[in-house]
């Protein structure tokens, strides 16, 4: 017995120390942003700033928050998500409480469950994908960045086996006592959803926030596009044998670390200010609907 | 319809070949006048079309207004003023008011997005009357059929100052060359611009009481003195010789491009042998180049890292000190140095010539200077706008046309030529700003430069009064400067350029990448440590794997443009 509580002993400290090790490996990385963010930028080009910043300064802050293009791109980012995430929200809830009812009260729900599936699995691609966009006229719009992913299949699967845990007693009391579909939705189905909704939730704001190939695609000037397609371009390094000679010289490559750093902690701030917040349903939700009862 | 249009292809064909053919033996100006001799006859509305307008007159505006649709990348570094944009600025102006033209963008992108959003919207078929692409597009886009012929709008339009910029080197122009059809307008620029240069840290030679270099030995002596005798005196063993990136083989800064023609080894470019062209990187050559690689890193006079190193964290280490000897191209002491300046105001750089190991000089090599060309999609219905454009855009280096105030840079100093939709630069734009601006200097006379050399001309007069932050400009157009060093190359006749500048060939497009990726694996292992004879296997592979057939094309093409 207390052999195999040492072993166990054992295990869960080498298991923890593990997980430490991956949590560290994780966290650095973002530290040395945070901390590169705050030093001068002299220092920073320098290669000096490991962990803790040098020569302390708020002037890429500054800098950031006060360049026009970055707050452009964070308020077109803002507004990608509360209208995608309203879009998403709306169509996921809608198509999952149906789907998720029994074929005797839906007949054809199976083809209607393998008619959202099937896109899980097959897609147009690329070049279709954005020829469609364009044959609808929505391209250089917000709408371009909402509508092409309003339906996250996934999220809906996700929903829809939460709804079937639910025990169908409590729907039954309720239209014997004379309430309808949408009543027994809004007042029951979302009220005991609450984790499954904010783990959808967490996926659909980070999801939206976090996208930035769609806004490159989609978007005709880079005055319209979102925070993250603005921010690969300020990152990724041009390849030197695009840039002509002339223009070589008149943009001095000078690497502006510290402004590139303050930039990507700020675009990385909203999404860490909620996570804290949603992360308790976030565990929860994740492993709800892989036990059925 | 299908069979209708099958016989007009082979009949375009095989008038095409007539005209290589012809063209092999005939130089460039007679092949234009071959093919709009006949063109014609082959029943081309299009064609004929343009034949019809023949009485356009080019310098007359667009009465009422056109609207021309086009795409463009623009740069991080555009700036703006007074509320322009690069939709709406004193070019778009200009061409609405003087041209009758309403330039509107389809779209415009970042240059780090460009390529993506180049594909994404030619495989749509959403394409606009004038286009800028790089060479691989402009291939495909001829291929499909897509494009308009240019060669003869280009001879009876463009004005004779655009013809004199663009065909100052006739190798760069013929690059937008396909089928000895005019197919694009090329940005042309300067080939000697892109040639290797190497930097030297000059206070740490004082420091070590050591001379400048003069051969490839006195190179690597420096090397090892700037590594094991404490070049910044600091009492630490913390520098090393000579800074190279992770894709050293192709990078304009850091580099071995200057190194290995220390060796006559000229890898990834195309040189000719015997009349061939054969690939630089399987030259025995290059083998003595990786050699003397392999000891600088054995030694530690290499950045032990180097081969997870971007450009971005090898220019780390030459503002940080860590470093005081590369090859770079002529903008490093503006885009590298200047960072080091800026930590150390005692650091000083000078640029040399490059330097060989024996008694045959060393010879620079460079790309073939084009970037971007300009072409105009077939079903545009104005296909004669982009020469109005392109006119009015060279007339600033017409000598009999007063300069007007605003189109090289604006009043506070930012560059408005960036914005400018159709551009060309003459062939030795760079150097000759640099001649003129030492000139002014030396008379303390700014009369005869223009509004962009001012620009120059003006950051080194306030380097020379003390301000450091103009160093690298003064570096760049002043003198002692990198472009001292261009100069010398071309007084003495001394470079080569890439003697394959076409479009992929077939081949390439399937294997070049992989091909490439193996080559820079396998010398990177070897300067690590692996034995040589790994180069020798390289050299059988690369053939093996495509390298022979790749050769083939290129000298195919090759004969063809001879």
């Amino acid at each position: 017995m207390s052999k195999r509580l040492t072993s166990r002993r054992l295990f869960l400290l080498g298991n923890n120390l593990f997980l430490l090790l991956l949590a560290i490996a994780c966290l650095l990385p973002l530290i040395n942003v945070l901390a590169v963010s705050f030093s001068s930028s002299s220092a920073a080009a320098a290669g000096l700033v490991k962990l803790w910043p040098i020569e302390f300064t708020l002037a890429s802050y500054k800098h950031a928050l006060g360049k026009k293009e970055f707050i452009d791109a964070f308020i077109v980012s803002l507004q990608r998500v509360a209208l995608g995430y309203s879009i998403n929200m709306l169509l996921t809830i809608l198509i999952a409480f149906p789907l998720s009812r029994e074929k005797s009260a839906l007949r054809s729900r199976s083809v209607y469950a393998w008619f959202f599936i099937v896109t899980m699995m097959f897609s147009g691609g690329l070049i279709p994908t954005y020829m469609t966009v364009r044959s609808v006229g929505i391209l250089d719009t917000m709408w371009a960045l909402v509508l092409p992913g309003a339906v996250p299949v996934f999220n809906v699967i996700l929903l829809m086996n939460f709804f079937r845990n639910l025990p169908k007693e409590i729907e039954e009391a309720a239209h014997i006592d004379g309430a309808g579909h949408w009543r027994v939705l809004l007042s029951i189905y979302l009220p005991l959803s609450k984790p499954a909704i904010a783990t959808i939730t967490l996926f659909v704001l980070v999801g939206h926030w976090n996208a930035w190939f769609d806004g490159l695609i989609y978007m005709n000037s880079p005055a319209n596009y979102p925070l993250q397609s603005y921010l690969q371009t300020v990152i990724i390094e041009v390849d030197p044998s695009l840039v002509s000679n002339t223009e070589l010289i008149n943009s001095q490559l000078v690497s502006d670390r510290t402004f590139k750093a303050a930039q990507v902690f700020l675009a990385a701030l909203p999404v860490l200010a909620i996570y804290p917040f949603l992360q308790k349903y976030f565990m929860k939700g994740l492993v709800m609907g892989s036990v059925k009862g | 319809m299908k069979k209708h249009r099958r016989t007009k292809g082979i009949l375009l064909l095989t008038l095409v070949l007539a005209m290589l053919i012809t063209a092999c033996s005939s130089n460039n100006s007679t092949t234009n006048n071959e093919s709009s001799t006949a063109a014609p006859q082959t029943g081309n509305a299009e064609e004929a079309n343009n034949a019809g307008q023949a009485a356009i007159d080019i310098n007359a505006k667009y009465d009422p207004p056109i609207e021309i649709t086009g795409w463009r990348y623009t740069e991080s570094t555009y700036q703006y003023e007074n509320g322009d944009t690069i939709e709406d600025n004193i070019y778009t102006r200009t061409y609405e008011e003087d041209l009758g033209i309403k330039l509107k963008y389809t779209w415009t992108v970042p240059l780090e997005q460009f390529k993506q959003k180049l594909n994404v919207s030619i495989a749509a078929g959403d394409l606009p009357d004038i286009m800028w692409v790089e060479a691989q597009q402009l291939a495909e886009l001829t291929e499909n059929d897509l494009i308009l012929d240019l060669t003869e709008l280009y001879e009876q339009y463009a004005s004779p100052v655009a013809k004199d910029i663009l065909e100052q080197d006739m190798k760069a122009f013929n690059t937008a060359k396909i089928g000895g059809k005019l197919m694009a307008i090329p940005h042309t620029s300067s080939a000697v611009d892109g040639l290797p240069i190497l930097y030297v840290r000059t206070d740490w030679l004082a420091n070590l009481g050591m001379n400048e270099p003069q051969t490839m030995q006195d190179v690597l002596a420096i090397a090892e003195a700037f590594t094991k005798n404490d070049p910044d005196q600091n009492n630490q063993e913390d520098t090393f010789g000579i800074a190279f990136t992770k894709t050293f083989l192709t990078d304009t800064h850091f580099g071995t491009t200057g190194f290995m023609s220390g060796y006559h080894a000229y890898p990834t470019k195309w040189i000719e042998k015997d009349g061939q062209l054969v690939y630089g990187s399987i030259q025995p050559e290059v083998k003595q180049g990786l050699e003397a690689l392999q000891k600088l890193y054995a030694n530690g006079m290499i950045d032990r890292e180097f081969g997870v190193k971007d450009r971005a964290k090898v220019t780390e280490s030459v503002a940080g000190g860590k470093v005081g000897m590369f090859y770079g191209s002529m903008s490093a002491p503006l885009s590298i140095i200047q960072n080091n300046i800026d930590n150390d105001p005692a650091a000083e750089w000078k640029a040399f010539e490059l330097v060989s190991v024996d008694e045959v000089r060393a010879t620079p090599i460079a790309k073939m200077p084009i970037q971007k060309y300009y072409v105009v999609n077939k079903k545009t219905k104005h296909p004669e706008a982009i020469f109005k454009l392109l006119n009015m855009s060279m007339q600033g280096y017409d000598l009999n046309v007063e300069p007007e105030e605003g189109y090289g840079y604006s009043e506070s100093g930012i560059a408005t030529f960036l914005y400018n939709f159709i551009a060309a630069d003459p062939a030795l734009k760079n150097l000759t700003a640099h001649n003129k601006v030492t000139a002014a200097l030396d008379k303390n006379d700014p009369s005869e430069l223009n509004a962009e050399e001012l620009g120059y001309y003006e950051r080194a007069l306030a380097f020379r009064g003390g301000d450091l932050s103009n160093w690298g400009t003064e570096r760049v157009f002043g003198t002692p400067s990198s472009f001292d060093v261009i100069g010398a190359y071309v007084d003495k006749d001394n470079y080569i350029l890439d003697g394959f500048y076409g479009a992929a060939t077939p081949t390439m497009v399937e294997r070049n990448a992989t091909l490439l990726t193996m080559e820079e694996e396998v010398f990177t292992k070897i300067i690590m440590g692996e034995s040589l004879d790994a180069f020798d296997k390289f050299v059988e592979d690369w053939n093996k794997l495509g390298g022979t057939q790749i050769t083939e094309e290129v000298n195919e093409w090759y004969e063809l443009i001879k």
